[in-house]
């Protein structure tokens, strides 16, 4: 599914002022980035003087038939070979350092605007997208800098170096290279251009093909159940053709390239073997001077094909670079207009909270809210129930400030929400989701989020409280046990109660609680209510509540329906009125007792 | 040699192009031979005047030619292009062929594990990893292909290359040989070596990589938990940490990299130097010719490249191997078996359903479900009951002989259901399951999806009657919306409506709902079930549930427990005889009095 977000089209020309920004990002390694352009340059140096050293040895050793001075000539090319040895690993390694520093440094700096960044930008950016660009997308950018450098600075360098060095020894023959140049030029930049168009689509189909056998995996029992077998295998062998036929139309291209390259560099070797030949024979240039002639002119396409491989990339890898701004240029909309400081810190909440006049909607023209009103006293607690899509949990995201009203004011210990820094809201509060989420980790890691500084001791207590110790003991290392990517490895009710472990180490003066609906097995559901009888004691508490035992311990219940509260009071008050919380409760109830009285009878 | 077995399954008609292929490699290799060849000819018979001394006994031109060549130089030149063209246009076919072969290759293999897996037993679904499916079927068959298309080839090229380069070179001069292939094999088993032992560090980076990105995406996908918590300084340096984990390890990497490709290059230099300078001596004492030292340099030169190459091309070919291995597994699962009875076309199935002392248990060994005996007359509708895991849906799933059951029997139609052949049977029962479902299409096909043709006004009177018209309507592209598309995804109950509407259009004998109704918010409940009702007695359906609201739609009720019928019968009988049944209904009673009083 990322690639899709991945391979979006975008065929416009090199934009400069993207890479110069892109530079900016580089400026911490300027030096580095200096000295692999200096080795590069040197290494240019010393691929260029190879030849001379054959030239030398024809016209000065084999035609004359001398052997005087063979001991210098082989200790200074095993002395060049050498330097070569120490210039190859060291520009390596400090390029390596440049493209993984930039990388590491972008991914920073993206990942701490991320975390600035208000909830709403979450609900409509999807994880994947993000991910693609911190990973692909920065890895490709950090690429294209690094190996860029060291492209250009060698093959800028052999280029100039081994165009002095034709032109000195004949300047007639130079006319061959220099001829072949632009040629080799258009071919590469033509190649490399198509090739990377037509490996895009390749690569385009191949995540649809992933997707195709995604599908036909994750549906097979709907598969089975159609009878959709071969219509499926039919529609999938249609895009399996697809991809055989762009991968094969790919393979051919860049098949096609380097006999292209190899086959001009020859006409050039041709060339210069005539041209190059008669003019030995005249005696205008000696034979060493031939041999390094077409030595030369073998090796010309690599620097070109090497600019032109980088052009084709920057290309292709413009629209990374646009992401990747455009990540880092997001601006929060929702910030703390006053700072957080050491007062704030001292500061704890009373729990009063207050919602005046509140209209919010989270697109135009579909308003969740108008003119919605409410008040919560400290420390009271709150149940809020209805149908799904009646602005429950909009409640709890205008609460927490995730999302901000357009008309209206909250109000916090009768503080307008504006003018308290974020920070003190949500180290006051306290959150457990529908579905909890965990993270990759220990068991203790995972408690100790709600309090980054508490005890293993204090971590153990709250787990305790909760009654979460019992079934952590019973895994394999305990506390230490690693609860695997998002917490997979535990069940849904014991991530429940390892979230409201969390919470309750964090000791929230308000605790707003979404409450599962997703069936657990009885004997947790039984933990995971007692746990939460512990956890809304001596603090407001706002429960998104689905199981009547939790809706008849709160002080007061919210009906709601359609953005408004229609029914409002204690659980007997609203009995009485026999309206929609009668029907929702008597159909609940039922339910729940079904359930229940099947679960004892298993 | 099981892995050889396996690439000429796929390999039908594709095995001539593929030797065409080798063919090619061999030729465009003389030609490549050829080039140094002409210039050594060119530079010491035509330009400098020796007798030449051809390899392979080869005649020698006369003077006279060498004269008349020395005239007309540009032939050389245009030989070597013509050489050249050769020797490209061999290249550039095989690299083709080869690819062609591979591509269509892959494009075998991943049909064939496609249709494979569609035909799988559930059962075998219901184990597997998907993730590591898929990745089998893309990654695994990518590996195949590129060792097909390239690593292969590679290895033949090498081969030859050695091959075919040694008689020259022993012909020319055995002495020069011997110093141009000292250093080769070192070369050779440096690379091996290396990457075998470079491995597990490319594993480690890749699982920095891995752990970043798992870092990254629960940071995101929680962000909710890390602002609430307001841990985003506490993220920061998690993902810090991680990424510079990831950074330092790709550094490690590239270092031992840097060395690498540093002293491989100079030890090939080394070698070209070993020519050079010995080739030097042996020129001025007049053992060889300018001409063939120079040959010897551009041979050297093409050999030592690509066997440094091989080093890293045969530690790569144990991972092909692996792959197939991974692949193999599964074409060599068996598919579930369709044979069995197809009634005429004409005849209707009624839809009577007996079950029979029926005991089904799992693969595991583990009890579903034990001596079932119900029988479910055509058109009845049976609502059945019963806690999670009391084998419920184990119940449905042998309908359709998604699992088929080892003792006792059912009957449908008074045949025994073993032997209806899967696919006729599976088109005579619309089922809904509890998670369904949907393609990545139209809302039409996947409504319509379960059959082979279907009208417009039908799937809308099915998307009707399970109350998903209105919201379809209120999309912008209507039942042409694309799920999955443009992030638009559908609602847990939405999706269980577009599932029913799925199997209601079917107008099958045989109706299955699978605790279809669990995401549906109460209002749209009812309305789904005054649809169902309207259509009461059309269809044998079975409705399983947890739910009690959906139990004014039964004719009889089941209470599954254990895996067991404990109860049975309609409503108005079951809250008369003491049981689970007549206990829940009474305390609606008392619920209803605590209201009023």
């Amino acid at each position: 599914m990322e690639q899709q977000y991945q391979e979006q089209e975008f065929t416009r020309n090199i934009d400069p002022k993207l890479w110069l920004g892109l530079l900016k990002q580089a400026l911490p390694y300027k030096y580095l980035m200096m000295a692999v352009a200096a080795l590069m340059t040197f290494m240019a140096v010393l691929d260029s003087m190879l030849p001379l050293f054959t030239k030398y040895a024809i016209d000065n050793m084999i035609i004359p038939k001398n052997t005087d001075g063979i001991v210098v000539f082989s200790l200074l090319y095993i002395a060049v070979t050498f330097i070569g040895f120490i210039t190859v690993a060291a520009f390596i390694h400090l390029t390596g350092k440049v493209e993984t520093g930039m990388n590491y440094d972008l991914r920073r700096k993206c990942f701490a605007k991320l975390q600035a960044m208000h909830l709403a930008y979450y609900d409509r950016t999807p994880t994947g997208w993000i991910v693609a660009r911190l990973n692909s997308d920065i890895s490709r950018l950090g690429d294209i800098v690094a190996w860029g450098v060291v492209d250009i600075a060698w093959s800028f360098a052999y280029i100039v170096i081994v165009s002095a060095i034709v032109l000195v020894l004949s300047w007639k023959l130079a006319f061959i290279l220099i001829l072949l140049l632009p040629i080799i030029a258009y071919i590469s930049i033509r190649f490399q251009k198509k090739l990377l168009k037509l490996y895009r689509l390749v690569r385009r189909l191949n995540s649809k093909i992933t997707h195709g056998f995604g599908e036909g995996i994750h549906g097979a029992k709907t598969t089975k159940t159609l009878v959709r077998e071969d219509a499926n295998l039919s529609e999938f062998s249609e895009l399996n053709y697809e991809m055989y036929s762009s991968s094969v139309k790919a393979a051919v291209a860049s098949a096609l390239f380097m006999p292209m390259i190899l086959m001009v560099s020859s006409i050039g070797v041709g060339l210069v073997l005539w041209l190059g030949g008669l003019a030995t024979l005249k005696q205008s240039i000696s034979f060493g001077a031939l041999v390094a002639f077409i030595s030369y002119t073998m090796q010309l396409f690599e620097p070109i094909s090497n600019v032109a491989r980088l052009f084709a990339e920057m290309q292709n890898g413009q629209a990374a670079a646009e992401r990747v701004f455009s990540l880092l240029e997001l601006e929060p909309e929702i910030i703390s207009s006053v700072p957080w400081d050491e007062t704030w810190a001292r500061r704890s909440m009373k729990g009063e909270i207050e919602l005046d006049n509140i209209s919010f909607a989270y697109k135009d023209g579909q308003p969740v809210f108008s003119d919605f009103t409410l008040y919560i006293a400290a420390g009271e607690s709150i149940a809020v129930v209805g149908e799904t899509g009646t602005g429950k949990t909009t409640l709890v995201n205008l609460i927490c400030r995730f999302y901000e009203p357009q008309l209206g004011v909250i109000r916090i210990d009768g503080m307008d929400i504006k003018e308290i820094p974020m920070k003190w809201i949500h180290s006051q509060l306290g959150y457990v989701q529908q579905v909890p989420h965990l993270f990759q980790g220990s068991i203790m890691e995972n408690i100790r989020y709600g309090r980054l500084d508490a005890t293993d001791e204090e971590v153990m207590e709250a787990a305790r409280l909760v009654n979460a110790e019992p079934f952590i003991l019973n895994l394999p290392d305990g506390y230490y046990y690693q609860v695997g990517e998002s917490g997979n490895l535990l069940s849904t009710g014991q991530k429940q109660l390892l979230a409201f472990a969390r919470v309750v180490l964090a000791n929230p003066r308000l605790l707003i609680l979404d409450e599962a609906t997703a069936s657990i097995d009885t004997e947790t559901e039984s933990l995971v209510q007692e746990a939460m009888d512990k956890v809304l004691q001596n603090r407001t508490g706002i429960v998104i509540a689905h199981r009547l035992s939790t809706i008849r311990r709160v002080d007061r219940i919210l009906m709601m329906h359609l953005g408004k509260i229609v029914e409002s009071g204690s659980h007997k008050e609203l009995m009485h009125q026999k309206g929609k919380y009668y029907r929702l409760y008597m159909n609940q109830f039922m339910q729940e007792t079904a359930d229940a009285e099947f679960a004892k009878e298993a | 040699m099981k892995s050889l077995r396996f690439v000429f399954e796929f390999a039908k008609g594709l095995k001539l192009r593929y030797l065409a292929a080798m063919m090619l490699i061999i030729i465009a290799a003389i030609f490549s031979f050829m080039n140094p060849l002409i210039i050594r000819f060119s530079i010491d018979s035509v330009l400098g005047g020796k007798a030449p001394d051809m390899p392979f006994g080869i005649t020698r031109p006369g003077q006279s030619l060498i004269d008349f060549l020395r005239a007309n130089l540009w032939l050389a030149g245009l030989l070597i292009v013509a050489v050249s063209a050769f020797s490209h246009g061999c290249t550039y076919l095989r690299s083709r062929i080869s690819a062609a072969v591979a591509e269509e290759f892959a494009r075998r293999i991943r049909n064939r594990l496609y249709d494979h897996i569609q035909r799988l037993p559930f059962a075998w679904h219901s184990k597997v990893q998907t993730g590591d499916i898929i990745q089998r079927c893309t990654s695994d068959v990518d590996t195949v292909r590129r060792f097909i298309a390239l690593q292969f080839v590679q290895l033949g090229r090498s081969v030859f290359m050695v091959a075919l380069i040694l008689p020259i070179m022993l012909s020319m001069s055995p002495k020069l040989t011997l110093y141009s292939t000292l250093v080769v094999p070192i070369v050779f088993v440096y690379a091996f070596v290396f990457f075998r032992q470079v491995r597990k560090r490319f594993k480690a980076q890749d699982e920095a990589e891995g752990f970043l990105t798992t870092t990254l995406e629960e940071s995101m996908s929680g962000i909710r938990v890390v602002k609430a918590f307001a841990r985003e300084e506490y993220e920061i340096n998690r993902f810090e940490k991680a990424a510079l984990d990831y950074r330092n390890k790709s550094r490690g990497l590239i270092t031992v990299m840097a060395w690498y490709w540093a002293s491989s290059d100079a030890l090939c230099m080394l070698q070209i130097a070993l020519v050079l300078i010995f080739g030097i001596g042996m020129t001025v004492s007049g053992q060889v010719s300018l001409g063939t030292l120079l040959a010897f340099s551009s041979y050297i030169g093409m050999l030592i490249w690509p066997i440094r190459e091989m080093g890293r091309v045969l530690t790569d070919m144990g991972r092909a191997q692996v792959s197939i291995t991974r692949l193999k597994e599964i074409l060599d699962t068996p598919t579930e078996d369709v044979e069995g009875i197809v009634p005429d076309a004409g005849i209707k199935l009624k839809g009577e359903i007996e079950f029979k002392q029926l005991s089904f248990a799992y693969e595991s060994g583990h009890s579903i479900l034990t001596n079932i005996n119900l029988k479910i007359n055509a058109g009845e509708t049976i609502v059945i009951l019963g806690a999670t895991g009391a084998g419920k849906s184990s119940l449905t799933n042998l309908i359709p002989r998604l699992f088929d059951y080892q003792s006792g029997q059912i009957l449908l139609d008074g045949v025994e259901l073993n032997k209806y052949n899967r696919h006729y049977l599976r088109k005579q029962i619309g089922i809904v399951l509890q998670e369904p479902f949907l393609y990545a299409r139209s809302i039409k096909e996947n409504i319509g999806m379960g059959l082979a043709s279907c009208h417009d006004d039908e799937i809308v009177i099915a998307a009707k009657e399970a109350v998903l018209h209105n919201t379809i309507a209120g999309f912008e592209h209507g039942y042409s919306t694309v799920i999955g598309e443009r992030g638009i995804t559908l609602s847990g109950g939405q999706r269980q409506r577009c599932a029913i509407a799925r199997a209601l259009v079917l107008n099958a004998p045989i109706l299955i709902m699978d605790d279809a109704l669990s995401a549906v918010d109460t209002e749209t409940e009812e309305r789904i079930q005054r649809n169902l009702r309207r259509r009461k007695g059309l269809a044998t359906t079975i409705i399983i549930t947890h739910r009690l609201s959906s139990v004014s739609l039964a004719d009889r009720i089941v209470v599954l427990e254990h895996g067991k019928i404990i109860q049975m019968g309609k409503h108005d009988e079951l809250i008369q005889v003491p049981g689970v049944y007549q206990r829940i209904w009474n305390i609606q009673h008392m619920l209803e009095e605590e209201a009023a009083g």
